[in-house]
């Protein structure tokens, strides 16, 4: 038979502040309140700060495994302007026209965070920090480009209006950034 | 100082169980007898929660390849011991790592030592596909429930328990069930808040007739999808609007929830429901969340075997609260309301310490 803790085995136990009700009952019950009690507590002070972040227009904090749970909440502004990727090579093989990404057959094609991968390309580009642009290269092609052994990709950044380009697949504006070799500087 | 915090848990336990707590069982025996039916349940729904642990790290194998190739990580802070010039050494440790507690676990669900390997191998591998641009919340609502069941027993569940020790299992048990339905509230919280921001700004916004086909389009369009019912959802602005209304009920409902027994079953179902609906509009689904809210919701130990469906309106959030405003405004008022009838047993917290809680 286990130990079944009673209350004298807590320090509170014998507080006389506390009521009979908490005090009376084993450790271990008021312990699971307590941890209950801290998580709301500290997830509580999470969402403040979450919402101090967003009315800030900064994205929340996120600390794994703490996250604001802030999902499908936003409407998109019906223009949007992004950084895309287009492969223009693959396998050694030049595409006859480039194939945004997201079109391709690879393994991640579908995966939400190559959309910010992708964005955070274009935005190491654009404020020319060397060394964010090599490390999120590094990450886009073992990861992304993953089975590919050599390709090409474009950086392009692109406007386009949500409910055209669903009608149409249409862009308002294409502009090709630069272009990047698997594996080359 | 000491007590100040048991005396803060105290009062939050006490408001929370006073106006959120509403329970068919008003009967000490009944709710003993319930409760040894409960624990049962609730070890059970533990193993199946670690053998569900196996299925997923299974389940999640076939990225395993590229994830051994991969030469670059932006690791969220359990992965920062990696160090960056050797990944590829350190991630098949990592994956074989994760298996291994994921099997131990399931074999040994009641041994405490195998439940923190499983949480920090999860926390592990959730932190290295986390580590290529975004956080990957798949896995957050497992990656909970598995560090909340480290508070269980470390011994064996089978044989002779205790009240105590019964209490206390089903104790973390509705721990578990509160966080994921916690989560689930506030991303219902944040459609409430964006929603109405929008609104007030004059800017698009969800609670606007075609917010939710905007919503749909656009994740098609990022990600090249196209979901069963996507372009259903982009065409009838009003079908979606009213479907996403309703989700915003369920989830910013769901904390509430977790208070009230009788309707686990009904709100497990729901969310899945949701989730099923997040499929068929935007292509992607939680896996993870909807075995977690099967286990925790749809099976929960505490749900009574029968309930009858107007006990189960009246413990809805809104409703519930309506009836308490509107027993307190008959007490208060006993002549605007001559026939007006006592309050209802089965929000009384008494309740909470007699059943299976």
């Amino acid at each position: 038979m286990s130990h079944i803790p009673t209350a004298t085995d807590a320090s509170d136990a014998t507080d006389p502040t506390l009521p009979a009700r908490w005090t009376s009952r084993p450790r271990r019950s008021r312990a699971t309140v307590l941890v209950a009690v801290g998580l709301l507590a500290m997830y509580s002070i999470f969402v403040a700060r979450g919402a101090v972040a967003f009315s800030e227009k900064r994205s929340a904090p996120e600390i794994v495994p703490f996250f604001v749970w802030e999902l499908f909440s936003r409407v998109p502004a019906p223009v949007q302007r992004e950084y895309r990727i287009r492969m223009t090579a693959m396998d050694g093989t030049r595409l006859g026209e480039p194939v945004p990404y997201e079109e391709t057959t690879l393994p991640m094609h579908q995966a939400g965070p190559a959309q910010n991968i992708m964005s955070a390309l274009g935005h190491a580009y654009a404020r020319g920090d060397v060394d964010a642009l090599a490390t999120y290269r590094t990450i886009w092609e073992s990861r992304y480009l993953h089975p590919l052994t050599s390709a090409s990709y474009q950086l392009v950044k692109v406007e386009y209006d949500i409910a055209e380009r669903y009608e149409c697949g249409c862009y308002r504006s294409e502009t090709v950034i630069t272009e990047f070799s698997m594996g080359q500087p | 100082m000491t007590a100040s915090l048991p005396l803060a848990a105290w009062r939050v336990e006490r408001w929370a169980v006073g106006r959120l707590w509403s329970s068919p069982y008003d009967n000490p025996w009944r709710a003993i007898t319930s409760q040894i039916r409960n624990h049962d349940r609730a070890v059970l729904l533990v193993r199946v929660f670690y053998a569900c642990g196996v299925f997923l790290t299974i389940h999640s194998m076939p990225d395993w390849p590229a994830l051994l190739e991969v030469e670059g990580l932006l690791s969220p802070w359990p992965s920062t011991w990696i160090p960056r010039d050797s990944v590829q050494a350190a991630v098949p440790w990592l994956l074989g790592g994760h298996l291994a507690a994921s099997l131990v676990v399931a074999a040994v669900p009641w041994w405490r030592p195998a439940r923190i390997a499983y949480f920090l191998g999860l926390m592990q591998y959730v932190s290295l596909i986390s580590g290529f641009g975004g956080v990957s919340h798949n896995n957050h609502v497992w990656l909970w429930l598995s560090g909340i069941f480290i508070l269980l027993p470390n011994r064996r569940w089978a044989g002779r328990t205790s009240v105590a020790d019964r209490r206390y299992f089903l104790g973390v048990f509705w721990l578990g069930q509160l966080m994921v339905l916690l989560f689930y509230a506030l991303t219902g919280f944040w459609k409430i808040v964006f929603g109405l921001h929008g609104v007030i700004t004059e800017r698009a916004s969800s609670f606007g007739i075609d917010g939710f086909s905007l919503m749909v389009a656009e994740q098609q369009l990022r990600a090249n999808q196209d979901p069963l019912l996507g372009q259903f959802f982009v065409d009838s602005h009003v079908i979606g609007w009213a479907m996403f209304s309703g989700t915003v009920y369920i989830e910013a409902a769901a904390l509430a929830v977790a208070f009230r027994p009788r309707l686990h079953r009904a709100w497990g179902i729901l969310l899945i429901a949701v989730h099923i609906g997040i499929e068929l509009a935007m292509g992607f689904t939680f896996l993870p969340n909807v075995l977690a809210l099967g286990i925790v919701a749809v099976c929960s130990p505490l749900a009574p075997d029968h309930t009858r469906v107007s006990a189960a309106v009246l413990d809805l959030p809104g409703v519930y609260v309506a009836r308490r405003w509107s027993s307190r405004f008959a007490r208060q008022h006993p002549r605007a309301r001559p026939g007006a009838a006592a309050p209802e047993q089965g929000c009384v917290p008494a309740d909470v310490g007699s059943s299976a809680r």
